[in-house]
């Protein structure tokens, strides 16, 4: 028996460290005014308190998403005669990123169908709600319910497939059934991540267009916020994040108490249902009014946004052929173009404007005599700039989109799908370009529009971290470099 | 449970929405609305380079090859033609029954109605430029008498397009030439292997010239001046400034042919001579190539005409 006789090893006396216990993150104080809307348009609380609130307003936007799945697939595959193509790449997109998300946040969200057919399976309701338990929830919800893996909760995945379906953006906006394809996709695969995982996990990690509006939306002159937050803190129930009887848990895992941006507010108000104390305002507020970036991914998800917008506005709206050429890949078969241009996208979103940015926040440092404060405090404060002058920038870029080809909306409502009808006698509308030669005066406007929020923000962010204004004013002089040269770089695509 | 009545009007309206809204669509489709008249639905189809009774969509574009639609009606009865585009601009000319050309834009639909009074076959064609497969664009209308007295033979009125990247090499010039020809769509008027037989209505000459006499037209009278001439080409030479004159029958003659010939390549012949001037224009007229052909492709396609000749016949 002795050879399995082993000897106790000897324990050695070990410092236990002990983990400093992170300290509790409080909501960022408010700044500037606020105005709850719910007190101000008559009704607008008693409408978003319906149980059938969120049904109603996903509801026609399904029947037109439903046409356009048709069309996409059925209609003519000219593009610009096909009412997906028309509606997705010029009206939509323009409303998005010109009107909802900077007055309206994220109530894109709160209307789209995507996630639809995921809710609906999860919650098997359309408008009523189940009480029950699930796993800390307390609403009976179906499906496997798992977390989402912890390492992926972040929006990485988002920028990545943002970048890889914008990649092949020419495609996507000339081309019906590619669009149907990317469309399809996110439904399907909404659907089945709410099979198996818990809430909106397609929604919250990997919908590409999600990335962009979070970040956007702390734009947004509007915000669903706690109207007193000790009322939150002293709430047992905490309805908001884990449901009720008359609400759903939130879909994105929000408890209104330390709500204090926009990023993940999808605006579904199941929390107006669900808070027993009648403690949530929906505020009008000023312009930019959420400052802070918390993530890595976050910024990123702003360089990416940045460099697309400065790539568009050379493939779609300039001179360059070649280019062009290389971008369609699918009818020119210019395989090692489209390589190179792959190449250049990714690595200009990812790699070359972080840098630049990164060379500017060492300056910031050096010139803000600031070295003691950690790399990633200042990277991430300053990368807030990125937000107002990538939105004003996709802005501008948007403008002309709607402008020259807004009239293609005209003919297409009478003939969505390209098939002859006239149901309102515009299908031979023609195509009329609205004032192209004037364009770049908004263009021009929006672009300085941008520059000013950057450049007051750069100098706010400086006496944040800084905490003094000499500092934060030299501080502030590269990164003003830095978003004047954005804006000169857009000036000049937009003005040839 | 609270909500249940308006549950189950929630779920009504989605499947009112997810399995009405197709019915509706599909019930109001484009095929067959034409009233009293028979509709044949025609839909121009630039990378095929076909106008085609089949269905056209978003889904199917892309992939499918579609075949040149042949329309069959019988003397007197009338039809609605619907003409569509898939892409770029068309046009549907149909000279010998009077109609057209009408042109119709990419997305747009148009419609003519279609009375034919004379049994016969008739060639339909496109005469926009509408893409690379442009020149094999035409079809055919076939009036008969009744459905079973008359048949026609299956007559094949142009090549296929098949568009294909062009190999990285080619053997020789002539191997070149014949390759540009039929993808360039010279075959589709001058026929397979030059033979013509092409028939351009109204045109003063009936036919779309042959060429697989070219030779003879350049004044080339030998197979060895041939080969010599082909040997030229290959080695790129400017026949101009050449310092000593090829050893080949009446060289200045062939010079001067070559010049006219290629010069008609380069710039075209859009004027076609009608036969009767009351009569519509003919609708095959040579386009110029200036911008897509190189004086090396010129060349080549010389060659292989010049190789088509059958020398034996005359020996």
């Amino acid at each position: 028996m002795s050879e399995f006789v082993t000897e106790t090893p000897e324990i050695e006396p070990k410092t236990v460290i002990r983990k400093r216990p992170r300290p509790k993150k409080e909501p960022t104080p408010v700044k500037g005014f606020r105005l709850d809307l719910f007190d101000w348009i008559p009704g607008l609380k008693k409408f978003v308190r319906l149980r059938s609130f969120q049904f109603l307003v996903i509801l026609p936007n399904l029947f037109v998403f439903h046409i356009l799945f048709i069309a996409g697939i059925f209609g003519t595959p000219v593009g610009n005669k096909n009412i997906m193509i028309v509606f997705i790449w010029i009206l939509w997109w323009f409303i998005l990123i010109a009107v909802m998300v900077p007055f309206a946040s994220r109530i894109w969200c709160a209307i789209c169908p995507m996630p639809f057919f995921g809710d609906w399976l999860q919650r098997r309701a359309l408008i009523k709600v189940r009480s029950g338990k699930t796993k800390g929830i307390k609403n009976k919800m179906f499906g496997r319910n798992l977390r989402w893996p912890k390492r992926f909760s972040n929006i990485w995945l988002q920028n990545i497939t943002f970048l890889t379906m914008c990649t092949f953006s020419a495609h996507l906006v000339t081309r019906p059934i590619v669009t149907v394809g990317v469309l399809g996709s996110m439904v399907l695969l909404a659907t089945v991540l709410a099979l198996i995982y818990r809430m909106r996990t397609f929604c919250n990690y990997i919908c590409p267009v999600s990335g962009f509006l979070s970040l956007y939306a702390m734009t947004a002159t509007v915000e669903l916020r706690s109207k007193d937050t000790d009322v939150c803190l002293k709430c047992k129930t905490k309805g908001c994040r884990t449901g009720s009887e008359d609400g759903w848990a939130c879909p994105w895992f929000v408890y209104m108490g330390k709500l204090d941006r926009n990023n993940y507010c999808s605006l579904c108000m199941e929390c107006m249902k669900s808070c027993p104390n009648d403690n949530i305002a929906l505020n009008l507020r000023p312009f930019a009014s959420d400052t802070q970036i918390r993530g890595y991914d976050e910024a990123w998800k702003g360089f990416i946004m940045l460099a697309l917008a400065m790539a568009y506005s050379i493939i779609l709206l300039g001179p360059s052929g070649t280019i062009k050429d290389w971008a369609n890949v699918a009818e020119t078969h210019a395989w090692g173009g489209f390589a190179i241009y792959t190449l250049i996208l990714w690595s200009v979103a990812l790699v070359i404007v972080p840098g630049i940015f990164y060379g500017c926040i060492l300056l910031t440092r050096r010139l803000a005599k600031a070295t003691h404060i950690p790399m990633k405090e200042v990277f991430l404060g300053y990368s807030y700039l990125l937000v107002p002058l990538g939105l004003l920038a996709w802005i501008a870029f948007s403008v002309p989109l709607l402008f020259v080809n807004g009239s293609y909306i005209i003919s297409v409502v009478s003939d969505p799908l390209g098939w002859g009808w006239d149901i309102f006698g515009t299908a031979d509308f023609p195509w009329t370009p609205l004032w192209p030669e004037y364009l770049v005066f908004p263009q021009i406007a929006l672009l300085l529009i941008g520059l000013f929020y950057a450049l007051n923000h750069s100098y706010q962010i400086g006496e944040r971290l800084f905490g003094s204004s000499e500092a934060a004013l030299k501080g502030s002089i590269p990164m003003g470099v830095f978003s004047v040269g954005i804006t000169l770089a857009f000036l000049k695509f937009f003005t040839g | 449970m609270k909500h249940g009545i308006q549950e189950v009007l929630a779920v009504s309206m989605t499947i009112a929405v997810l399995v009405g809204l197709p019915v509706a669509i599909f019930q109001n489709g484009p095929s067959n609305s034409g009233g009293n008249v028979r509709v044949i639905h025609l839909t121009g189809v630039m990378k095929s380079g076909v106008w085609t009774d089949e269905e056209v969509n978003g889904l199917n574009y892309w992939w499918k090859s579609f075949k040149p639609a042949t329309i069959t009606l019988q003397k007197g009865e009338e039809i609605l033609l619907r003409l569509t585009s898939s892409d770029g601009t068309h046009s549907f000319y149909v000279p010998e029954l009077g109609i057209g050309p009408i042109i119709i834009e990419a997305g747009h639909t148009k419609e003519i109605l279609l009375k034919a009074n004379h049994v016969g076959e008739f060639t339909y064609y496109c005469t926009t430029v509408c893409g690379e497969c442009h020149y094999f664009m035409r079809g055919t209308v076939r009036v008969v008498r009744n459905t079973t007295d008359i048949v026609f033979s299956d007559t094949k009125i142009s090549s296929e397009c098949i568009l294909h990247d062009p190999p990285e090499n080619f053997t020789s010039f002539v191997a070149k030439g014949e390759y540009l020809y039929t993808y360039k769509g010279c075959v589709a008027c001058h026929g397979e292997k030059g033979k013509g037989g092409v028939t351009n209505p109204n045109y003063v000459n009936e036919f779309v010239p042959q060429l697989d006499n070219l030779a003879d037209k350049m004044k080339i009278y030998w197979e060895e001046d041939a080969d010599t001439i082909i040997k030229l080409f290959e080695s790129n030479v400017d026949f101009r400034s050449l310092e000593d004159e090829p050893p080949i029958d009446n060289y200045s003659r062939f010079l001067a042919q070559y010049q006219s010939i290629s010069n008609k390549i380069l710039n075209g012949s859009p004027i076609v001579q009608k036969l009767d001037t009351e009569r519509p224009e003919p609708p095959l007229a040579m386009p110029a190539w200036e911008e897509q052909l190189s004086k090396e492709d010129i060349n080549s396609i010389l060659a292989y005409l010049i190789s088509l000749y059958p020398w034996d016949e005359y020996d």
